[in-house]
Formats: C-alpha cells, structure tokens, sequence
C-alpha cells in the first residue's frame, strides 16, 4: 500500500481574479502539502496572496487552474457525501473574530448550530456537554459563565477562542488559522498558539497557519514547514528552522529582519526598512517582469528583469527550496530569457 | 477638582508625590548646567469612567511620571490595563462619560511655562493641543473622516490649531512637509480619502497630521498594531528618524513590549490602572523587578537565536469594578504570599538614575523575580 496520502495538497493551484477588466493572479502556482500532526505557516506581507491561498485549500474557493487534493481526492471530483466529509474535516478560522462572530447569538448558541446541522448532537443535554467540552478545551473556564454570553459581553481574546471553538465543532482534521492571533494581547496569543500546538500533537490535528510575523512562525510551526509567499507565489520553503536561521532569498532576510525583537540590543541592530530598495508592493495587475521582487531586491542583477525564477533547491542549505536565480543559479544564466512563463516547483 | 487658571508659577512643575523624587543632585543628563524641565509632570492622576447612574470604576489610579525633553516613553500592559485611558487623559479627550477625578498634569512648554493641563480652559485646550501636545489615536484605519480628502482633514487641523491664522498657501506647503517626512508623495495623498490609501499609508498620514504643528509632545496608541510586518518596520524606523530631526519627546502605547524595546527609552508596566514598573528600556528588558513585566517579556517571541519557551500569564486581568485585595496582580501571581493581599504595595525605587529612569516596582517581593527564559530549542 502507498504511503498515506496527505489530508491537504495544492497541486500547481491558481487564482485569478478578474477586477475591472483586468486580470489579478492573486495565487500563481502554488503547491503545498499538510499531512495529520503536521504544521505549515504561510508568511508574508499584506497582499501577498495568504488568505486566498487558505481559502482554496479550505474549498471556500475553487482555483482557476491547478488541483487541490483533500487525502488524495480532488475537490472538483468529489462525490456530495465526501464533499460533505471534507467540509467537515477541514476548518477556517477566521482573521478578525470581531468581524467572524455573530452579534446576537450567544456562544452557546453559535457552538450549537454547526453541531446539529452536522447530527453530532441531538438532545439539548448533548449540547450542553458538547459546548462544555469545547468550552473547556480552549480554556474559557469554567464554561458555564460564558456560554450565555454575546460577543459583545466579551474581550476579544475570548472571542478569538470562541471562533477557536467554532472551529473544533466539527473535530476537524485540518485547522487553517488566518492572522488569527495579530491583535491579540501577547499573553493571550501564547495561549492560543499553545493551546492549537496540543491539538497538534495529542489529536494529530493538521494545521496550516497564517502569519505576516516570522516571529510567531518560528514559534508555532519549529517542527512543522514555512513557506514564504510573495505576489502569489511561494518564493521560499523549508523546515521552520532553516527558513529562520538560515533565509536565503532576499525577501524572506527582509522579513526576518524586519520583525521587532523584544530585545534592545538586538533591536538596535536592525537595518532600515529591512534592507528593501522600496516599500511599495506592486500591484497584481501590472507585476514587474522577471522576477516580480526586482524593483525592491537588493541583490537585483540584469538578468532579473527577464528571468522568471522557478522554485529550487538552494545549494548553501538544501533543506529549502527557493525562487531566486542569483541564490540557485549564481552564474549569470548564458542566454537570457530562458524560462518565459516559467515558475512552480520542477 | 482644581479650577483655577493656569500658569503655574513654578516652572520646575510640583515635586514627587508618586515615587520618592531623585535625592540632593536631582535628575540631569549631565553634570554641567541646570536640568531642563520635563516636558509633562504627571502626579496622582485619578481617571474614573461613568458605569451608571450612581456606579463609576476607577480606571487609572495614582498615575505619576515625568517625561523629560526628547525622551520616548513606552506605556505597556495588557487589554483595559488604562494605556489609552492616560494617553487621552494627558491630552484631555477622554469621552464624556469619563473624568479626570484628581491630580495633576504639568506641562512645560519651550518658553518655560508651565500650565496645569487639568485645569485648562476649552480655548486653551485648542491652542494647546496640536501645537505643543499631539495624539495619534489607536486604530488609524478609523481615525480620518471617510468623507474628507487627507488634504481637507490636514488644512482643517492647521485652520483650527495654527497661532495667528494661516493661509491657503501656508497649508500646503505645511501639509506637503509633514507628509513628505513620512515619506508619502504630497502630490498624490492630499487628494486622496482615507480607503485609497494602504493601512501603512493611513498610518502615516496620521503621523503627519499629528506633527503638522511640530508638537513638543506625540502620544501614538498602537501605531503599529494593525500593520504588516513590513510596514510595522518602516513606521518604527520613521518614528525614530523622526524624533531625532524634530526632537518631540514621545509616549507610545503598545501591548507589544517588541515595539518598546525598539523605540522607547523608558518602560512604564502598568496594571489595573496603576503604574507598577518603570524604569529605563535597558534595566526593564535585562532584570524587570515585577513578576507581570516579566512574564509579559515572556510572552513575546524572538526570532533571533534559541527559541524559548513562550508562557502565558494564568488567568485575565481583574474586573476595575472589583479589584481584589491587596496587590491587584496577586491571583495571577505565583509568588504571591499572605502579605500580598494585605495591602497594595507602592512603588519600590530598585536603582536611582538620572532624568527619571529610575528603576522602581510595586512588587514586595521583587527581589524573588529573577527573569530569564527558558530555552526549547538552541539556534
Ligand atoms: N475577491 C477578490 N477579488 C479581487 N481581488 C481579490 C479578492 N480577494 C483577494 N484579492 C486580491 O488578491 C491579493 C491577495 O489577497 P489576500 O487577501 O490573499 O492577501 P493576504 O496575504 O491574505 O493579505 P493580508 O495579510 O492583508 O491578509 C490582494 O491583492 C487582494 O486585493
Ligand atoms: N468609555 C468607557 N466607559 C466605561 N469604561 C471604559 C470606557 N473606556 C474604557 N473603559 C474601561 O477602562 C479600562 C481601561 O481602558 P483602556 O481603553 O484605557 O485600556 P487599554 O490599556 O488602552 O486597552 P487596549 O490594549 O485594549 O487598548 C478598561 O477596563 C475599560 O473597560
Ligand atoms: S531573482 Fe533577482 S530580483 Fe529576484 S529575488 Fe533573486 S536576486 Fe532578487
Ligand atoms: S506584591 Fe506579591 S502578588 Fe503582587 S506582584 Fe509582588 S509577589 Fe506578586
Ligand atoms: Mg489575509
Ligand atoms: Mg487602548
């Protein structure tokens, strides 16, 4: 027998949006993969295509081209009792809880509705329990003095947990956690993300997290894989640890130093703007040639206005793949212009 | 409170009622040379919010600190610990069903004037505010009018607060100034209203409006809270470039103690309304004396070197509406003893230093916080 197929994979997947006549590869090319107990975090700026890339693998949107696979079946073949499976198994947790939560219903109320929908609990009793239960689970103790509760009756780390909650309903196999955790209160945010990290090792829950702070990536997903995106596309992946300590695309150096250190002394070493030539992210609707990060990249040779570069493993630190030509391919190339429409990984 | 007009005649502003003033040498940057006034003298300052009809809770209570001349404070703590509560307080924009309930607020402008902020009139208040004293409020994605151009919303700001009048010309050229030091492109933002703009830009353009009068003092509440990484960058590189050019004296408000090791050059913890550390950047960072500041250190991760073990403090911080006994951090304490919740401990001065850096925390037992953090992982 093959080996396990993993729970979710993005298989060459694209989206496109079409705004104003105008097309907008919001995800170009993406593959990614998360097996149960695994953890993938997705960093990078604002706009750099996080959410929409959560949402393909959360089946919210179907992708333009490419595949998305939940364990190893392809979403757009999927007959309507696996759909209902996967919707099951895979959740969404969303970035602003504020926005997320439902003013007039109460926590008890908002637990209750995906678990009859779903025939998990029957009986008033049973929702009770189960509401209890996951109540308890992320640490809104003791639960009976919040399922009575609005959202508004609430701070917005307990409404952080109640979406938390929301989420674990279904006792999903896939949780996809989106910014979930940026304007939280520091000591909430740890709980959280320890609180998601026991899912993970004691219930094999698979995570995809989504982060622009490589700070909390190197937290939450040291045992897991990072993936860097940029303009759509993933432009550096690997085990957390390596992406960390040793980046090797430019882009992923200027995340890394531009994270705030809780520490004055390392703090006071940080360069200017992350070392970035320019702080303007380019629009999606008329991308810079070649490698899309030349205008910003302090590294940028001629060669990058053309060349668009595809996903390799880079020779300084094997473990990870990166899209970056004077990184991989540090001869200038012979001919220019090589790979026209290239990009995903080979 | 007190309703008599301002000027104070003292121009040193009142003496230490808080923690103990700084002994016969006084407080100095150097040995030569009288110490220039603190730009804000904050004593006892009691802020209460109107609950109901006969119930009020006591949201800030006891506050006192100087801020010196081009000095960066950082206010920390958790959620509803009173941050924003004091930054509108200092500047008089609490809402209306808040009230400053005792204390007092000294500011000492550039001429050596000082002048009881608590007790100044509503035109006062408006020459005061922008001029001298400016607040960059949290959440700049709601702060300027939907409706407005950034250019309509800076003139109306400089119309309102600039001495003597201005003229059309004069707005401009201010306008395009302040925004070219945040390094936005005058030509394209003063036309442009607020949602055309990025989050990073808005912040910005928040930024400039506040230093469109060259304030002595910019209190900023979250300035980087709802931005990207990158953009979080640039705004705290900015924030720092621009205090050395314009020499303001900063206070900013962050639960992001990250943001505080970056750009302030003194830490204040506060704690259920009360101010319970406070000390240079450096001595809060390598040795905080309270159990809260250093679990707060440690709820923060790095992303140079080891990977440490991140905890979070047990419990949420008490309802102001009814605070415990005794030390108000106590229940979440684990170094709290019978003595704890006898009474609320004060300030304990730890390390005496110049221009208020003194290291001094609430805790009785301070000399048991012995902070380090616990390494998971090596680099
Ligand atoms: N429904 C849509 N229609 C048109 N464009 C869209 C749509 N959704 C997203 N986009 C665009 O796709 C790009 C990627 O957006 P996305 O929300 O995935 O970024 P992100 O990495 O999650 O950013 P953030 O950190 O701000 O959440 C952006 O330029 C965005 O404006
Ligand atoms: N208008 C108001 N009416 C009543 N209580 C208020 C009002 N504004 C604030 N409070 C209370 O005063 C306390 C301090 O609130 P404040 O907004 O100053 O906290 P903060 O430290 O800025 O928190 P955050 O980090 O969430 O912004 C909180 O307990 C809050 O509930
Ligand atoms: S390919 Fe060129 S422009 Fe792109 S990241 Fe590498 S050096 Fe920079
Ligand atoms: S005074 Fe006691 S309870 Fe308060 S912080 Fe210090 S040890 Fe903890
Ligand atoms: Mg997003
Ligand atoms: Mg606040």
């Amino acid at each position: 027998m093959p080996a396990p197929a993993p729970l979710i994979e993005l298989d060459g997947a694209s989206q496109v949006f079409h705004v104003k006549g105008k097309d907008l590869p919001a995800v170009s090319d993406v593959s990614l993969s998360v097996g149960e107990g695994e953890v993938l975090c997705l960093v990078g700026e604002s706009g750099s295509g996080k959410t929409t890339t959560a949402r393909l693998a959360a089946g919210l949107a179907a992708p333009t081209s490419g595949a998305v696979r939940f364990e190893g079946k392809d979403l757009s073949e999927m007959t309507r009792a696996e759909r209902r499976e996967y919707r099951r198994a895979v959740q969404y947790i969303h970035q602003d809880p504020y926005a997320s939560l439902n003013p007039i219903r109460s926590v008890r109320s908002t637990l209750a509705i995906p678990l009859k929908r779903h025939g998990l609990a029957r009986t008033a009793a049973d929702v009770d329990r189960r509401v209890d239960e996951l109540l308890t689970t992320v640490d809104l103790t003791p639960p009976e003095s919040y399922s009575a509760k609005f959202p508004h009756q609430m701070s917005g780390g307990q409404r952080q947990r109640v979406a938390v909650a929301r989420g674990l309903t279904l006792s999903p196999r896939l949780l996809i956690a989106d910014e979930s955790t940026s304007m939280l209160d520091v000591s909430i945010r740890v709980s959280l993300l320890n609180m998601l990290t026991r899912l993970r090792t004691e219930e094999g829950v698979g995570f995809i997290y989504i982060t622009h702070d490589l700070a909390l990536a190197k937290y939450f997903a040291w045992e897991g894989r990072t993936a860097v995106m940029y303009l759509g596309k993933i432009v550096e992946v690997g085990p957390t640890p390596q992406v960390i300590n040793s980046p090797q695309h430019p882009y992923t150096r200027a995340l890394l130093e531009a994270v705030p250190e809780p520490d004055p002394e390392l703090a006071a070493q940080k360069k200017a703007a992350g070392g970035l030539l320019s702080a303007e992210i380019p629009s999606l609707s008329d991308l810079p040639s070649g490698c899309t990060f030349h205008p910003r990249c302090p590294l940028a040779e001629d060669r990058c206005r053309e060349i668009i570069p595809v996903l390799r493993t880079a020779p300084e630190a094997s473990a990870q793949e990166v899209a970056c030509m004077v990184v991989t391919d540090p001869q200038p190339a012979a001919s220019a212009g090589t790979a026209p429409g290239g990009g995903g990984p080979p | 409170m007190n309703d008599s007009t301002p000027p104070l005649s003292t121009p040193t502003g009142p003496q230490g009622l808080g923690h103990e003033s700084l002994g016969p040498d006084g407080p100095g940057h150097d040995d030569t040379g009288p110490q220039e006034a603190p730009v804000l003298s904050v004593r006892d300052l009691e802020v209460a919010y109107r609950t109901g009809k006969q119930s009020r809770v006591r949201a800030l209570r006891g506050v006192s600190f100087d801020l010196y001349p081009e000095s960066s404070l950082a206010l920390v703590g958790e959620s509803g610990c009173g941050k924003t509560t004091l930054g509108l307080a200092l500047l008089r924009l609490l809402p209306t069903l808040g009230e400053i309930t005792g204390g007092e607020v000294t500011y000492t402008g550039g001429d050596g004037r000082s002048r009881d902020v608590t007790a100044m009139s509503a035109s006062q208040l408006r020459r005061w505010r922008w001029s001298e004293a400016a607040m960059v409020f949290q959440g700049a994605q709601n702060a300027f009018n939907p409706v407005l151009t950034i250019g309509q919303q800076m003139a109306e700001t400089l119309k309102d607060h600039a001495r003597g009048g201005i003229g059309r010309r004069e707005i401009l050229e201010r306008s395009a100034e302040a925004l070219r030091s945040v390094r936005l492109e005058p030509r394209r933002v003063l036309g442009s209203y607020p949602h055309e703009l990025s989050g990073g830009m808005k912040q910005r353009a928040l930024i400039a409006t506040g230093l469109l009068l060259h304030p002595r003092l910019l209190v900023l509440d979250e300035p980087t809270t709802a931005l990207d990484i990158l953009t979080q960058r640039t705004v705290i590189d900015l924030l720092a470039e621009l205090r050395a050019e314009y020499g303001f004296a900063m206070i900013f408000i962050s639960h992001d103690l990250a943001l505080a090791a970056e750009l302030a050059d003194r830490v204040i913890t506060m704690y259920a309304g009360k101010v319970i550390e406070t000390g240079s950047t450096q001595d809060i960072f390598t040795a905080p004396k309270h159990p809260y500041t250093s679990k707060l250190i440690n709820a923060v991760p790095p992303v140079t070197g080891d990977l440490p073990e991140l905890a979070s403090i047990p419990g949420a911080p008490p309802s102001l509406a009814t605070l415990p006994p005794g030390c108000a951090f106590a229940p979440r304490c684990e170094l709290a003893t019978e003595e704890c919740v006898q009474s609320e401990p004060e300030l304990i001065t730890l390390a005496q230093r110049p221009a208020d850096m003194t290291h001094a925390a609430a805790c009785i037992h301070h000399d048991q916080v012995h902070h380090e953090r616990k390494v998971i992982a090596r680099a």
